[in-house]
């Protein structure tokens, strides 16, 4: 059971990471990036390409494959979501469907369709409270943990973070307040690009380096985001355990191939019950 | 009469791919002073505001402040500019704290939080209210003080020009006399002041000029006292007085 809960515990954190960053995007920019799920793979591959190919170790091949991310999702804004800036989110929403189809098959050309995976040595877990722990679970916990605090500072204790929570609550009000929103746009999307960029290596250490790897992810992270609360990054890391967690324990009755339905479970139920996610209420709209 | 902080001439501006709104206006705030932009619903009050703020580009004409062009400025370039301004609703970060809000409407316009202790001392004797309830989200606050905090976050930052939009709309009679009371008290330490004002008799008492709007057109441009006591203020709204030589202020 201790072992179930571990389980789950981890892989909530390698959703948190990405369901952060499509927590912030939706509440700056005000569309769902469903190109989140591409991102994740993208920078699994640009840190494996140097970990791997290039043989720099993986610490410092992550840190590459994360600012790399960064790039490509400033990029692709450049490119795709600014001259869509003004328009309605389901434009958007599907601009950002062709984005995600763009990257996965960028991957595909530059790296093949082979799974592959990162250079690290294989070790025994270690036991610990009758648990089975293996250093991948460890790093992730540690990784996703300092991550998750990086953001909060941002959000809550610096000045990029007071004009991302203002942008998203007040667009025209932050403007008058002399916060130039194209900056702020610039940084959401570079603080996305690094968290989907560690995540990516963080579930390829995890599992396996593919281009669908990413795929997998999207529904849970996406589950993770509406069960916090849309545009609420801290109820995202809340959502994304309580999705790890429920995922591993459904392995307990059900087959494992039904994991993802229970992702899709409870989207179902929260927007029947809570439509506003867990935390929505929690922030006051009048 | 002193220099005009701010000229507006020709002014033309909408939304999207609508007719004009706002339809050739054209006016003058002098330095130093109230002045208080009057006129029936739909004349394009709140239209003349956005697009003197910087929240909707004007199609054409020009908007000089402190002889500066600022025609086709950006809000937050406007803002840095000296502009201030305190919009009739969603007016504060509800999500945050007093304090954040305070802080936040100086440190991006003053570029940084040198002087910021200063602003907010400024501040809060003009607003007691505010005073040690920086921790409190905005809100949660009432109509009145919420309407206070926003006015006082416009002044954080030390605008040489305050724009404000209804600025007594909504709130109790109370709240009403204190925020004419707090207008005039701002104007007294020097900041000049533009406003929109439906509580036209009120607004008078403490403004120096009324600037009549009517149809995106200034109809006419008059001493307070003068538009208090002119004989018809309805023909003047409807735009059916016989306004000789709009004087220029």
């Amino acid at each position: 059971m201790l072992q179930i809960l571990l389980n789950g515990v981890v892989s909530g954190l390698l959703v948190a990471l990405p369901a952060i960053a499509l927590s912030l995007t939706y509440g700056v920019l005000n569309f769902p990036n469903f190109a989140i799920g591409s991102m994740i793979t993208m920078g699994a591959y640009i840190a494996l390409f140097f970990n791997v190919d290039i043989g720099v170790p993986l610490l410092l091949a992550a840190g590459l494959g994360a600012a790399g991310l960064a790039t490509v999702a400033l990029v692709t804004d450049r490119l795709v979501y600014k001259p869509l800036r003004n328009s309605d989110h389901v434009t958007l929403l599907v601009a950002s469907m062709g984005v995600y189809f763009v990257l996965e098959n960028v991957v595909r050309f530059l790296w093949g369709s082979d799974i592959r995976g990162y250079d690290i040595a294989v070790a025994r877990p270690h036991r610990w409270m009758g648990m089975r722990v293996n250093n991948e679970q460890i790093t992730i916990v540690i990784v996703a943990l300092l991550a998750m605090v990086a953001v909060w500072f941002i959000l809550m204790r610096t000045p990029l973070g007071r004009a991302m929570r203002a942008v998203s609550d007040n667009p025209d009000l932050a403007g008058v307040r002399g916060i130039n929103r194209n900056y702020v746009i610039a940084a959401v999307w570079a603080i996305s690009g690094v968290l989907a960029g560690f995540a990516g290596v963080l579930v390829g250490m995890d599992g396996v380096v593919d281009p669908l790897m990413g795929w997998n992810y999207i529904l849970p992270v996406f589950a993770a985001v509406i069960l916090g609360g849309i545009g609420n990054p801290l109820g995202a890391v809340v959502g994304a355990l309580l999705i790890g967690v429920a995922e591993e324990l459904s392995t307990l009755i059900l087959p494992t191939t039904y994991r993802q339905a229970v992702a899709f479970l409870i989207i179902v139920f929260v927007l029947l019950l809570r439509p506003h996610g867990l935390f929505g209420k929690a922030r006051i709209s009048r | 009469m002193s220099d005009p902080i701010l000229t507006v001439d020709a002014l033309r501006a909408g939304y999207g791919s609508g007719g004009d709104i706002i339809k050739g206006a054209g006016f003058s705030v002098s330095e130093g002073a109230i002045s208080t932009i009057v006129g029936p619903n739909g004349a394009g009050k709140s239209t003349l505001i956005k697009s003197l703020v910087g929240l909707l580009t004007p199609r054409s004409g020009t908007i000089t402040l402190n002889e500066a062009d600022v025609t086709r400025l950006n809000a937050p370039a406007k803002a840095r500019a000296g502009l201030g301004y305190v919009p009739q609703e969603h007016n504060v970060f509800r999500n945050m704290s007093i304090g954040e809000n305070m802080t936040l409407a100086y440190e991006f316009i003053a570029k940084g939080t040198k002087g910021l202790k200063a602003a907010r001392e400024r501040v809060f004797d003009i607003f007691p209210d505010l005073v040690h309830r920086e921790a409190d989200m905005a809100g949660n606050l009432s109509g009145g003080q919420r309407q206070m905090l926003a006015f006082g976050c416009a002044l954080m930052p030390g605008p040489s020009l305050l724009l404000l939009d209804e600025p007594s709309a909504g709130l109790s009679p109370k709240y009403v006399a204190e925020m004419f009371q707090a207008v005039k008290s701002v104007n007294d330490a020097g900041v000049s002041i533009l406003m929109i004002e439906q509580n036209v008799k009120e607004a008078m008492v403490i403004s120096e000029t009324a600037i009549v709007l009517v149809s995106g057109q200034v109809r006419a441009q008059m001493p307070a006292p003068e538009f208090l006591n002119h004989p018809d203020i309805h023909a003047l709204y409807m735009g059916t007085a016989d306004v000789t030589a709009p004087e220029t202020v």
